[in-house]
């Protein structure tokens, strides 16, 4: 016998934002967006719902919201509530199922397959949630919940009823929402596959279904085509990850978007020894080390540039990383200014204990534990390369670090 | 209009069972009450842990910080009419 499946998708309504005006009484009711100061570089990261309904989204840029509403209230993001939030939250789930998955900072997938028998008790446990997340993030906090029998269906609906909405999608409903659906209001169809899709004269649900499978595996490959032709019948098989099963981190990385395009070396040098101490931070936090490092850039014009290298044996020191960066940018002519960095280690292993060859190699190595424990006593960077003493203005952002004012 | 403060204060409050609930504080000669936390947070800074409380007071709003290495509270920040 077959069981169907109860999948909850619970979306945090204008996390951010929301956040915001749940710590600060003043901002309530008033369109807000989380992003840098009006005039900088940076783009909308969240909207309030005010501003929604004044067409204002994320990814805008300041200028062109504040074009849309000239009482726009500009928040700067503060990553350190919205992660607690986030993880009171996800402590609230966990309550209602062992099987929650993560699906990004304000969102979450619940099986609740044997916990809910029927419709009345899906919408009870529904509301449940509701309720806690409102006790204990605050009356201001909302959420949005969806219900099918699949993920995909799931996070379709949560979307369907915002804010503070819960829609079921059930058999008797699935083909009046999907009839009455975009392409891209599904999770998986971006911006890019829509417009590829369409150059295929297929806009509609109706004319995905009809699309010969075998030209989507053609086009799109067999795993991507296949799983578009499902889609459109609203077919998912994805399991809920369990946070207890979740896979190990494929690769660790930061970016930082520089608070004006340079050409400048040393400036770019600098933040990039920064990055690759918090990078090599993590790993060794994680007691993880990397293989492979991408060290990346992205031009004004938005092309890119960078290096990439796989070593022989598995690294976690953040020098050797800084090492691979400065070689190529040292001897390298930017063709443009940049304006962000990176950097990425992947192909990654736990618990690698290789002592070096070199006798300079094994010192380094014994030393960074003792920095590491100097730094988790009294904080990131309180003992750094001297290169690094004038990044003492840099500070943690949402997504990665900015230059203090 | 929002201040960026970091004043040390005095900060009178209750330990709950499972919290701590900041009921009063004392700035610029004034006792100021606290009618309502509204978002708490917290942070590691090496090994101190940090507490974040925004609070309601009056209509105005104050941003509190408790240090638990150095038991010592900080207004961060308040948005205020008087």
């Amino acid at each position: 016998m077959i069981i169907e499946r109860t999948i909850f998708h619970i979306d945090m309504d204008s996390f951010f934002a929301t956040i915001e005006q749940q710590a600060r009484p003043y901002l309530r009711g008033r369109p807000i967006v989380v992003s840098g100061k009006e005039g900088s570089r940076s783009v909308i990261v969240a909207s309030s719902v005010e501003a929604k309904k004044l067409g204002i989204k994320t990814g805008m840029l300041p200028f062109e919201a504040k074009a849309l509403c000239k009482a726009l209230i500009f928040v700067e993001p503060d990553g350190l509530k919205y992660e607690n939030a986030s993880r009171k939250m996800i402590e609230i789930f966990k309550q209602y199922t062992e099987k929650v998955e993560v699906f990004s900072i304000d969102e979450a997938f619940l099986d609740m397959t044997g916990y809910c028998k029927d419709a009345e008790q899906i919408s009870c446990s529904a509301r449940r949630i509701k309720a806690q997340i409102k006790a204990e993030l605050g009356e201001w906090v909302t959420c949005s919940v969806g219900v099918a029998k699949n993920k995909l269906l799931a996070k379709l609906a949560s979307g369907l009823d915002k804010p503070d909405g819960l829609f079921f999608i059930n058999d008797q409903n699935k083909e009046a929402v999907l009839s009455n659906i975009e392409l891209d209001d599904f999770c998986g169809i971006g911006r890019r596959i829509k417009k590829h899709l369409s150059d295929l004269g297929v806009d509609t649900v109706s004319k995905l279904r009809e699309y010969p499978k075998a030209e989507l595996c053609r086009i799109f490959g067999p795993f991507y085509g296949e799983k578009l032709q499902n889609m459109s019948w609203g077919e998912d098989n994805e399991p809920v990850t369990s946070y207890l099963q979740q896979a190990e981190a494929k690769s660790v990385g930061r970016s930082y978007t520089l608070a004006k395009n340079t050409f400048d070396k040393t400036e770019i040098l600098t933040v990039l020894l920064h990055l690759c101490e918090k990078t090599g931070r993590e790993l060794r936090r994680n007691n993880l080390a990397g293989k492979t490092i991408v060290v990346y850039w992205r031009y004004a014009d938005f092309t890119h540039g960078g290096v990439r290298k796989t070593f022989p044996g598995y690294l976690n020191d953040s020098f050797r990383f800084y090492e691979l960066g400065k070689k190529k940018i040292s001897n390298f002519k930017f063709p443009n200014a940049v304006r962000l960095l990176g950097i990425h280690v992947s192909n990654l292993v736990k618990d690698y204990q290789q002592l070096p060859l070199f006798s300079k190699d094994r010192q380094q190595k014994k030393l960074l534990p003792y920095l590491d424990e100097i730094n988790d006593r009294y904080g990131e960077l309180t003992i750094k390369p001297a290169f690094l003493l004038k990044l003492n203005r840099l500070r943690n952002k949402v997504g990665g670090f900015r230059l203090q004012d | 209009m929002l201040e960026q403060i970091n004043q040390q204060i005095e900060v009178l409050v209750a330990f709950m069972r499972d919290r701590v609930m900041p009921l009063s504080f004392s700035w610029n000669n004034k006792k100021h009450s606290i009618n309502k936390v509204n978002l708490v947070n917290s942070e590691r800074i090496g090994r101190d842990k940090v507490y974040y409380y925004s609070v309601s007071s009056n209509g105005n709003y104050f941003k509190l910080c408790f240090n638990t290495e150095s038991n010592k509270w900080l207004l961060s920040e308040a948005y205020y009419d008087n």
